[in-house]
């Protein structure tokens, strides 16, 4: 690790390039593990696969909206937006992984709902302040990190390391949320899945 | 290496003190609490069903309340851990929501659009039918969208235990 890798880039140079390295990277990472999908698994597998996959992307929608919600609250200081923003393009990467992924295996994706309905759907009315947000953010990004681990084993064995790599995502996410939140280091290991 | 650890360290702290500064005051709090550590993994505890000790008088003893507590609470803590990315007890998520779970027959959420599966499931949820369905949901609705696996026995009757108490 280098002192460059740790430079926060601007918000605009971030939407600039994330989210597009990230997406490429993993729709071609996707896409090189479905090739031998169609020969190797049943109609019936592949349907799980699209369902599961589309559940997170479900997900991903979810987190992408919760970002969106949270930068333009008015809550979060200009520095801590940025960092959301980061973090959000990096779930727009994912989401467009695992839309590739549905549409290689011949299904559909799942839409996004509108940000009304995340709204109401993750409570945002309550939010008063920067610690609510960070708090929330938190129990999503753990919650997705799990989400990911405890799905592999019903994934087709094509799709184990992206979940894999998304949930590693999420929990850097959720490291760096519950560091700012000021809580301890976990004592035990294992601390996700 | 030192001053990249010490940006690393810096940087989360600075998020830390600039939480709560500026922020306008104008709706009630959000009263989740923060994640608390993981529980420690296990397998002794008892399903809940068995959590509550009963004396041959019938009275509840308060070590069995006391262990009862401390089950829910625990499941709680799973609950908002494991399930909490996807579902909540009172909103449609990504997951139908869960108050209320014990006792319903599958499918049957009001709002919530389910997978062809779980419209063709024929059962209510109890403990038994939801530790199945946490343990491998696949198998009992094959095309289920929920890929999600709660392998530990003692969490999943943990989150049975949590979800009963939410729904009474």
């Amino acid at each position: 690790m280098t002192d460059r890798d740790l430079i926060m880039p601007s918000r605009r140079a971030m939407l600039g390039t994330a989210g597009r390295t990230l997406s490429l990277a993993g729709i071609a990472m996707v896409a090189g593990a479905c090739t031998g999908v169609a020969s190797k698994a049943t109609a019936d597998e592949t349907d799980s696969d699209v369902q599961i996959l589309n559940a997170a992307i479900a997900l991903e929608h979810e987190g992408i909206a919760a970002y969106q919600i949270a930068a333009t609250s008015g809550l979060l200081d200009p520095a801590v937006v940025d960092i959301g923003v980061t973090f959000q393009g990096h779930h727009k990467g994912h989401r467009d992984a695992l839309v590739s992924a549905v549409q290689a295996l011949g299904g559909v994706p799942a839409e996004a709902e509108s940000l009304e309905h995340y709204a109401t759907a993750l409570d945002a009315a309550s939010l008063t302040n920067q610690a609510d947000v960070l708090k929330l953010a938190l129990r999503l990004e753990t919650g997705a990190a799990n989400a990911y681990l405890g799905l592999i084993p019903a994934l087709g064995t094509d799709y184990h390391q992206i979940a894999a790599r998304m949930a590693g995502d999420e929990a850097y996410h959720a490291a760096i949320l519950a560091n700012a939140l000021g809580e301890p280091i976990p004592v035990e290991p294992l601390i996700f899945g | 290496m030192t001053r990249a650890l010490l940006r690393f360290c810096v940087l989360p702290s600075a998020l830390w003190l600039l939480a709560g500064c500026g922020a306008p005051q104008t709706a009630p709090a959000l009263t989740e609490p923060a994640s608390e550590p993981p529980p420690a993994a296990s397998t002794e505890i008892n399903p809940p069903s068995m959590a509550i000790h009963i004396s041959d008088q019938g009275e509840v003893s308060e070590a069995g309340t006391h262990e009862a507590g401390a089950l829910i609470e625990r499941g709680e803590r799973v609950y908002q851990r494991q399930c909490g990315a996807c579902h909540s007890l009172d909103q449609n998520r990504v997951g139908p929501m869960h108050r209320g779970v014990i006792g319903r027959a599958a499918g049957t959420v009001p709002g919530y659009r389910y997978s062809r599966a779980l419209q063709g499931l024929d059962l209510v949820w109890t403990d038994e039918t939801l530790d199945a369905w946490l343990q491998n949901p696949s198998q009992m609705a094959r095309g289920t969208a929920m890929g999600f696996r709660l392998q530990d026995a003692a969490d999943r009757a943990a989150v049975i235990a949590y979800l009963e108490s939410v729904s009474e």
